[in-house]
């Protein structure tokens, strides 16, 4: 029900009303919630309306978070705990910018994937 | 396909399963609200990643889930109706009522029809001007204002052989009444992405600041669950709680507010409605505006509107507050299947019961 699918705006026909595609599939859809949307622009539409406009800054941005997470699988072992993490489950495997002990440098540092306040 | 694909890279999801097991240093258990997540855990088989201390807990963001028998009961009788012709969205045809579903109404000779959009059950009722087009609505905050611009249409062109039979609910009253159940098991929140591009993050603030409990509103991809979730670890392991948003690519602060002038305009609060597993919750679903009787199917046609308790053996309201897992349901795959279900979360895809059993998470 609360599927929302990614499309992209192809051409307008009126003021509120727009063909979006998706994978190749075209179908009319509303933009009266987000008149601002135009030719080109990606949106999120859930059953026939375009409810928000996607920010393709900010998909980047959280693929690059993503990609931040230091943890490269096979990477050397360090040793990761500050009292903070002291007990924590599971293999410890990456180094903490917290940590007494300085990572060694193929691992980025904790402070690097801290970032995600994004918006609260 | 964009938006998509880039959100499933399993590198990426092996690297922050990793992230997750190194915080998780004690058990934390984590209600997704949104039915569209469950069904995103099970289809990836998210849980498998995650180390034994976190726990996904179901909830109840699945509108056909938690739409009352009777409810559907009052659908069917208005399907029933000479001249009418009852619209509504696929997921609710095979919802049992007391006596069958939609789609056995139809079977038996009811027009029923299956609409994509709002818009389109309109189009119906301007094509068939001999016809009463009822739209029967449901959905959240996301799905409310979709049916909201439908109303404004339909009084804009003057379409009078239209009406919404409005079973919208609201997302802020079930999260307040299952925190308010005793024994709750639920330390975090992992909130709905879509309701929220429409509501905003702000509306979830009480749940750090009222329960202590994080909330992070999260996308629907698999890299995001698990991104969410290790948002969630983070806050607890930094000793923080407050409402963070993964889904920044779609979910402003403040929503949208257009959507939620057009639910404003159209539509009021409810005193109390029904809500399967949770009963009756006060102020938590919406009505048309009496300035749109005209066009509120509650107003011009006689419905039953008789409440009629869950079957005895269906076990969806404790599913639904997280209680018990689907395949600890006593009837989950036996009497219940996505075929011939029993209770409404083995219904909609997004339905927890129907996950586990679509993507084989039952044998664990």
């Amino acid at each position: 029900m609360c599927l929302g699918i990614p499309a992209q705006i192809v051409s307008v026909q009126e003021p509120g009303l727009a063909v979006a595609e998706v994978s190749g599939v075209r179908r009319e859809v509303s933009t009266a919630l987000v008149p601002e949307a135009g030719v080109g622009d990606w949106v999120l539409v859930h059953v026939g309306f375009a409810l928000h406009t996607i920010d393709e800054a900010e998909a980047a941005r959280t693929l690059e978070l993503l990609e931040q997470v230091d943890f490269g699988m096979g990477e050397p072992m360090v040793p990761p705990w500050t009292p903070s993490f002291a007990g924590s489950a599971g293999e410890a495997m990456r180094g903490s910018g917290e940590s007494a002990v300085s990572p060694p440098p193929t691992a980025v540092s904790r402070s690097q994937n801290g970032n995600t306040k994004d918006r609260p | 396909m964009r938006y998509v694909d880039e959100y499933r890279d399993g590198r990426l999801a092996r690297k922050l399963a990793a992230e997750i097991a190194e915080l998780a240093a004690e058990p934390v258990r984590i209600m997704e609200v949104c039915g569209g997540h469950t069904h995103a855990i099970a289809r990836h088989g998210l849980e498998d990643l995650l180390p034994p201390e976190v726990e996904y807990l179901h909830g109840p963001g699945c509108p056909v889930c938690v739409i009352p028998m009777g409810r559907v009961d009052d659908a069917i009788a208005l399907a029933a109706q000479p001249g009418v012709t009852l619209a509504t969205f696929g997921d609710l045809l095979r919802v049992p009522g007391r006596r069958g579903s939609l789609l056995e109404a139809k079977a038996a000779g009811a027009d029923v029809r299956m609409v994509y959009s709002p818009l389109d059950a309109l189009e119906l009722a301007r094509l068939e001007p001999a016809r009463e087009v009822v739209f029967f609505a449901i959905g959240f905050e996301t799905t409310a204002p979709a049916t909201a611009i439908t109303l404004l249409r339909a009084r804009e062109a003057g379409v009078r052989n239209f009406s919404v039979f409005c079973n919208h609910v609201t997302i802020v009253p079930p999260l307040r009444a299952i925190l308010d159940t005793p024994g709750t098991r639920i330390d975090a929140f992992i909130a709905p992405g879509h309701v929220s591009t429409v509501i905003g993050t702000e509306p979830y603030r009480f749940i750090p600041e009222q329960y202590g409990k994080q909330v992070v509103v999260a996308a629907f991809e698999p890299l995001d669950l698990l991104a969410s979730t290790a948002m969630i670890l983070r806050q607890r392991a930094e000793g923080r709680c407050e409402v963070e948003n993964q889904y920044t690519r779609v979910v402003r602060p403040e929503g949208n507010p257009r959507a939620l002038a057009a639910i404003a305009e159209t539509m009021e609060l409810r005193d109390t409605f029904e809500w399967r597993g949770l009963g009756f919750i006060r102020e938590s679903a919406l009505r048309l505006r009496p300035e749109l009787a005209e066009w509120d199917a509650e107003e011009r046609f006689e419905l039953p509107g008789e409440r009629v308790p869950d079957r005895k053996a269906c076990q969806c309201g404790q599913i639904l507050v997280g209680a018990i897992k689907p395949h600890e349901c006593k009837v989950f795959g036996t009497a219940c299947t996505p075929e011939r279900p029993l209770g409404t979360c083995m219904v909609s895809s997004e339905g927890a019961c129907a996950a586990y059993y679509a993507y084989g998470r039952h044998a664990a």
